[in-house]
């Protein structure tokens, strides 16, 4: 989570006052904090497909919600860059399609997503998504150079029907591994880095309409330990699950933390010197200023309160 | 079939049918017998698939395979060839026989039978494999008189069925229906020995006496040209293909005729050439142009490579006297392939190889001009820049600073100062970036004029402590409703207001903020706006009222006091008072 910085905490006189040079007299005191919204936060979306036989249709559907995962990042108003890689090593964690890095500013931004999700059905399994998630983002061969931002956090979703095989890249244990990589990849810019999972069903399985899928343990595991989103593959619509991802990606402050508790109905609060009545409530609890729906990048927010002097 | 060979197999028929059948009307009175009598007249469903003509012959099965462990027998009624000089019978023959599984022929009157070899096949009279299809058998029944049949008989193992025997379009000649037979033939494959000659070696045999074997041969698509084979020894024909230049294809065949039937080949084909470089390759992890780095591998041949030429769609796009070009991409599909080239001529082009490139461009700067004293935040758009954060530069020429800010791979945004000195008129941006420069001619123009937009000097005065509202007079236009005025340290903006020509800021003034003349800055998010100052000046220090953070008036006193009686500090706040 990105913790905007509180520009400003400012007591301000809100004060009945007099002064004449020898007593001063207060009984109540107005407190004005100052918070500014994080920038356009960027996200990389890294797309892990399974690129083996029994994966056509569900490329198929996943290159469908293509439309609707994009749609969402837009949504969040979202500074994106999106590649697509495939699950065999032998791809090297190289981005797939051409262009193979793709941003908001792309023309046909779904259709290219959606071509570039088709990464093909001719691996043959086991396949390893850890691995080649790994060697996508630390790019050994220089394939994906300006993928990873520096100032962008982080969303692997790895798409497949059957568990990861890896161990080549990432060792005996590839779970830990990669959640290390993913904890990496947080502490270096302060946002975050998690995993997605849209994978068969944890512990059993599932058939859905496009085939039977074997439980994707070490995927759903990751995008658990992550707090990223699990989801079926054997679901038959995946526009829900791409919106899911999407809305999961954006790392937006809601809650921003207030140094004293203010006096009930007292708090006015201004988003870019803009008087905002409603949308947003004070947290005794934290205290905090709530708002239900983020304030936009680089808002200004101020909020006024009254607290007793006693 | 040229007209020549067609005068030729008509001519072969000649020959004085004596009597035949195609077995599509009747079964020619042929009969089956032996342990099964299993063969069978009708319409062919399997085996050979259908008649050597019509529909119908007789087989084995029709169906295709036979039975196991027996010996079967098919016999067609004799013919009298008395007063024939030289009887001969001929039939259409398909048979696909299992290992320990043996046809044969025999001839005889109806009673007593013979065996006998087909004409070519001798002197072994049984046979097994396969016919390799349909094919014409002939028996030679030279000196027989009087009534002479034939008789096909199938001898069978215990274990493991062919496709089955098929016989088809019987019939009996007085004369030479049988044309010479090639028993076998030199096979030619591609050669880069270019301007060698090549030599053509057939074994051919006739059941009479061969007339001649001749060497037909073309170069790529001239007209043919017949050569004599001479003869070597025994059944042995032998000629030559003259050599040609890399590059040619020749396509040749054997003719061999009795003087009344023409044998002919299968045409064959084979190319001189000079071999191709190979593992045809981009030296890169990523096609992105305008150019791109192609490099192979160079070919294996005894020959002397004087260079290498790499061609897209016939067209040559790059020479190089190395194994490696750099070549032009259009962004779409490129299909190269790449020669070598050798003092005989050019070589063979390689396998292909299809680059579809990325060709890095800039869409644009959003503005793209400005005034000498602008401080600019220019958007920059474009496709396959690869920018890295911290590896792009961009220039716009003497007088112009550039800053850049990666947004993502293609978006970023320069921060551009232009000196009040700098030279007006157009300029170049220079991009570098990690796939190098990218250079748009007249990307940004510097203006000629006056007209910069800045704000308007006015008599700017706040007073520490209190909550005061400025108005700002600026000239040009404000891209934004909500810009961001800077007035330095213990001055915060509470509001501001775009209105025509001026700008209404809110602000509090700390009760310790500096005195003395400080910059004002607008931001508009396009445009930073500067040429004036803030003057801020004592507090009052004696009064009585009251004052509140919404509504900006007269100084308020005792802010200061408030620092004693809050003391909050957490984690990630600062404070002011």
């Amino acid at each position: 989570m990105i913790l905007a910085p509180a520009l400003l905490w400012l007591p301000l006189g809100c004060i009945d006052y007099f002064v004449d040079g020898k007593n001063t007299t207060i009984s109540t005191q107005t407190v004005t904090e100052t918070f500014t919204q994080a920038p356009v936060p960027g996200v990389d979306v890294l797309f892990v497909i399974d690129s083996t036989g029994s994966m056509a249709e569900e490329q198929a559907g996943f290159g469908a919600a293509a439309g609707g995962f994009v749609a969402s990042l837009d949504a969040l108003g979202l500074d994106y860059q999106i590649g697509v890689t495939s699950m065999d090593v032998a791809d090297e964690g190289a981005l797939l399609g051409v262009p193979w890095i793709l941003t908001p500013d792309d023309e046909g931004l779904a259709a290219d997503l959606a071509k570039n999700l088709a990464v093909g059905t001719g691996s043959t399994p086991p396949s390893a998504g850890l691995d080649a998630a790994a060697l996508a983002l630390t790019d050994p061969l220089g394939f994906n150079i300006g993928f990873r931002r520096p100032d962008a956090s982080l969303q692997v979703v790895f798409v497949s029907d059957a568990d990861d095989d890896s161990g080549p890249v990432l060792g005996a244990d590839p779970v830990s591994a990669f959640e290390a990589m993913l904890s990496t990849e947080a502490s270096g810019n302060g946002l975050t880095a998690r995993a997605s999972a849209v994978v068969g069903d944890v512990p059993g399985g599932c058939t859905g309409t496009s085939g039977t899928a074997l439980p994707g343990t070490r995927y759903a595991k990751v995008a658990a330990d992550s707090g990223g989103t699990v989801a079926s593959i054997c679901a038959g619509d995946f526009s829900s699950i791409a919106a899911a991802i999407g809305a999961g990606s954006a790392d937006w402050q809601l809650s921003f933390p207030l140094q004293a508790d203010p006096i009930a109905g007292s708090a006015k609060v201004y988003v870019n010197t803009v008087l905002v009545e409603s949308g947003w409530v004070i947290d005794d609890a934290g205290p905090a200023l709530v708002f239900q729906t983020a304030p936009p990048p680089d808002a200004l927010i101020s909020v006024t309160y009254q607290l007793s002097a006693g | 079939m040229s007209a020549l060979l067609l005068a030729s197999v008509l001519a072969a028929h000649a020959a004085t049918l004596l009597s035949g059948t195609d077995f599509e009307a009747d079964d020619g009175g042929c009969v089956a017998g032996g342990e099964t009598a299993q063969w069978a007249w009708g319409a062919v469903t399997g085996g050979s698939g259908s008649a050597f003509d019509g529909s119908k012959a007789w087989a084995l099965n029709l169906a295709g395979g036979y039975l196991n462990d027996a010996t079967d027998t098919l016999s067609c009624p004799a013919v009298d060839v008395t007063g024939a000089v030289r009887p001969v019978i001929q039939f259409e023959e398909w048979y696909d026989l299992d290992v320990g599984d043996y046809g044969s022929l025999e001839i005889g009157d109806g009673t007593t039978w013979s065996p006998v070899a087909a004409v070519y096949t001798g002197p072994e009279t049984t046979f097994t494999g396969s016919s390799g299809g349909w094919r014409a058998a002939s028996v030679d029944l030279t000196g027989w008189t009087g009534p002479v049949a034939l008789r096909w008989v199938m001898a069978a193992d215990v274990s493991g069925v062919g496709g089955g025997w098929f016989v088809d379009d019987l019939t009996y000649w007085d004369g030479d229906p049988v044309a010479p037979a090639i028993l076998a033939l030199t096979s030619l494959g591609d050669t880069d020995a270019v301007d060698v000659a090549r030599e053509v070696d057939a074994t051919v045999r006739d059941d009479v006496a061969l007339q001649s074997v001749t060497l037909r041969y073309a170069l790529d698509s001239a007209d043919p040209v017949d050569v004599p084979m001479s003869h070597a020894s025994g059944d042995g024909y032998t000629a030559e293909i003259p050599g040609e230049g890399p590059g040619t294809t020749v396509t040749w065949e054997v003719l061999a005729t009795d003087g009344t039937n023409v044998t002919t080949s299968s045409p064959q084909t084979f190319r001189y050439f000079l071999e191709a470089p190979t593992n045809l390759r981009l030296d890169e992890p990523r096609a992105i142009g305008p150019t791109v780095p192609l490099t192979w591998d160079p070919p294996t041949t005894p020959h002397v490579v004087d260079g290498y030429q790499v061609s897209e769609g016939g067209v040559v796009v790059a020479r190089s006297t190395r194994t490696g070009a750099q070549v032009p991409v259009t962004g779409g599909d490129d299909v190269f392939t790449v020669a070598a080239v050798y003092g005989e001529g050019a070589g063979d082009a390689s396998e292909p190889l299809t680059v579809t490139a990325s060709i890095p461009a800039v869409n644009g700067l959003t503005p793209a001009e400005g005034w000498p004293g602008d401080h600019l935040h220019v958007a920059l758009t474009g496709v396959s820049l690869l920018m890295v954060e911290g590896a792009v530069t961009a220039t716009l020429g003497d007088g112009v600073s550039v800053g850049v800010s990666v947004r993502d791979v293609d978006n970023a945004v320069l921060d551009v100062q232009i000196a009040d000195a700098a030279a007006p008129g157009a300029r170049d941006l220079v991009l570098t970036t990690s796939v190098g420069n990218t250079t748009v001619a007249g990307a940004f123009t510097v203006l000629d004029g006056t007209d910069r937009p800045q704000l308007v000097a006015a008599d700017l005065t706040v007073r520490q402590g209190e909550k005061a509202r400025l108005a700002i007079g600026y000239v040009g236009t404000m891209a934004t409703t909500s810009p961001t005025v800077a007035l330095g340290d213990g001055i915060v903006v509470d509001a501001v207001s775009v209105g025509a020509g001026t700008l209404q800021v809110d602000v509090t003034v700390a009760g310790d903020a500096a005195l003395g003349d400080r910059t004002v800055t607008v931001d508009d998010g396009v445009r930073v706006f500067g040429g004036v100052t803030l003057t801020v000046k004592n507090s009052t220090t004696q009064g009585t009222g009251h004052t509140c953070s919404t509504a900006p008036g007269d100084a308020g006193v005792g802010l200061g006091i408030l620092a004693a009686v809050l003391a909050f500090r957490r984690r990630g706040h600062s404070s002011k008072r």
